[in-house]
């Protein structure tokens, strides 16, 4: 289990973790301070070329496609049903109406949906795990605390192997997993003694590796990857702050003299969202087709 | 605690986030309705301490969060809530009659869907990004407002859920060899093994 990690060449790749961290939470206060949709989708849209630059736009699209579905639903059954709208905007079959407030409120939501979404792909995707486990230790996290992290990696998949194994065994002992549903549910403790047996005496394994390694010995652990600060990360970090103290000036004082959240934009971003959503469907349709009519992949 | 066993807490947390990880592919196998993914949040709270298990259940979400969405960072609550109360039931001796544990699981399982609807209600506007949302969506469009909505599509699943999620810890622990554990002559007390056997043992040996 490698994370979404992607190791690839680019800028954003050579930023430090810590440049990254940063970000991320620059993105989501900013995703707050900015709660108008008109905004937010400006935001979505600007945070885009640094995916381009990441050179990350396909697997950026595949893993924004949930995202995607969360926002359909919100918008959908929020602007239809939420009790706060009052004004109507417009009309689809059966009498349903979309309102205006209840319209903002869901695309608001949805939106900070996908720009945290944006903002945290671009630092998992970009990031390798160890970076991220050397970057909190360095801002005085406990070192046990990264070490937690950084290890799960690696036994998630020694567990799954053993809950495999554990599972056929069981099976190869006429444990029957095609029963009725009482049964099966019964089945679940046979299949999990043994695999909370070996998941301990792995640890005790791995605690005693741990001890032979001087872990609990107090004093500076070094790290294999090692992450700098250069000029490249300070110019990022000032960009941040030009643009988050942009946006702070932007909503104390320029809020009231324009108004970019209009019934057109609602629709569109709305109708947008649903052509985007109903693309996807065909697309995984078509996928079926093919594999079950065994297609020409 | 922590000084004695640091290191076997310190491995006993990751594997604890695996067991979450894998007992959905266990019941996925099964084709049971349920994810059981709060298996090991609930054993490292017992075995380890409910800091441990509240640990084990906020670093389980932040590792969902990195290898699948960020969207199962905020429900990192519902985890620790569920390993504070794992802790308290036990504690309070209910873990030692299987009916009792049942209750204990199904009172987990109503004040957690609780807290998960708060949540999902804040952040997501009721979804959760499970296929419950599906029902979720068509509670509200019956007329159902958006709380009570969310909050009926998530608690037969969660409540059931927990329940199972208690008793197979139980039982498990039950069964457990004693080496393994690092308190176990506790865990046995707690869970109804009356510790009568181990002590005529002593005497005669």
């Amino acid at each position: 289990m490698n994370s979404l990690y992607l190791p690839k060449d680019s800028l954003i790749h050579s930023l430090d973790p810590r440049t990254k961290m940063i970000f991320v939470a620059f993105v989501v206060a900013s995703s707050f301070i900015m709660n108008d949709p008109a905004l937010q989708l400006l935001l979505l849209v600007s945070l885009f070329p640094l995916v381009v630059i990441a050179k990350l736009v396909k697997p950026y699209l595949i893993s924004i496609q949930f995202l995607l579905l969360f926002a359909v639903l919100i918008m959908t059954v929020h602007g239809i049903y939420n009790p706060i709208g009052v004004t109507p905007v417009f009309e689809i079959f059966g009498g349903l109406t979309f309102k205006y407030e209840s319209m903002v409120y869901a695309s608001v939501m949805s939106f900070r949906i996908l720009v945290i979404g944006t903002g945290a792909v671009l630092f998992v995707m970009t990031t390798h795990p160890s970076d991220m486990a050397s970057a909190l230790v360095k801002w005085k996290v406990p070192h046990s605390f990264a070490f937690i992290l950084l290890s799960t990696f690696q036994i998630i998949p020694i567990i799954a192997r053993e809950a495999k194994i554990v599972m056929e065994a069981q099976q190869a002992r006429c444990l029957d997993v095609k029963g009725n549903i009482i049964q099966r549910v019964k089945n679940l403790v046979p299949m999990f003694a043994p695999l909370f047996i070996i998941t301990f005496m792995k640890v005790h394994q791995l605690s005693y590796v741990l001890e032979c390694r001087a872990f609990s010995r107090k004093g500076n652990k070094t790290s294999l990857r090692e992450t700098n600060i250069g000029s490249l990360d300070y110019s990022f970090l000032l960009g941040m702050l030009a643009v988050l103290v942009f946006e702070i000036y932007l909503k104390l004082f320029m809020m009231g003299s324009f108004q970019w959240t209009t019934d057109a934009l609602l629709t569109y971003s709305l109708i947008g969202t649903w052509v985007v959503c109903g693309f996807m469907l065909v697309k995984f349709l078509v996928k079926r087709f093919q594999g079950k009519f065994g297609g020409v992949n | 605690m922590m000084k004695k066993n640091s290191s076997f807490i310190v491995a006993m947390i990751p594997a604890g986030i695996a067991l979450n990880w894998v007992a959905n592919s266990i019941v996925e196998m099964l084709k049971l309705p349920l994810f059981l993914n709060n298996i090991g949040t609930v054993l490292n709270a017992i075995v380890l301490g409910p800091l441990w298990g509240a640990a084990t259940a906020l670093m389980t979400n932040v590792i969902l969060a990195l290898i699948v969405r960020w969207t199962y960072l905020p429900f990192a609550l519902v985890g620790i809530f569920v390993a504070f109360l794992a802790y308290f039931f036990y504690k309070k001796g209910w873990f030692k009659k299987a009916w009792k544990v049942m209750t204990a699981g199904a009172v987990t399982g109503i004040l957690a869907s609780a807290v998960a609807t708060v949540i999902s209600v804040y952040a997501f506007g009721g979804f959760s990004g499970h296929t419950v949302d599906v029902l979720t969506a068509g509670l509200i469009a019956s007329g159902q407002e958006i709380f009570n909505a969310a909050f009926v599509a998530n608690i037969p699943g969660t409540v059931a859920d927990k329940l199972l999620t208690f008793y197979i810890v139980w039982m498990i622990l039950k069964i457990f060899p004693v080496r393994f554990l690092p308190n176990a002559k506790d865990i046995r007390e707690k869970i109804g093994i009356a510790p009568k056997n181990s002590t005529s043992k002593k005497k005669t040996a």
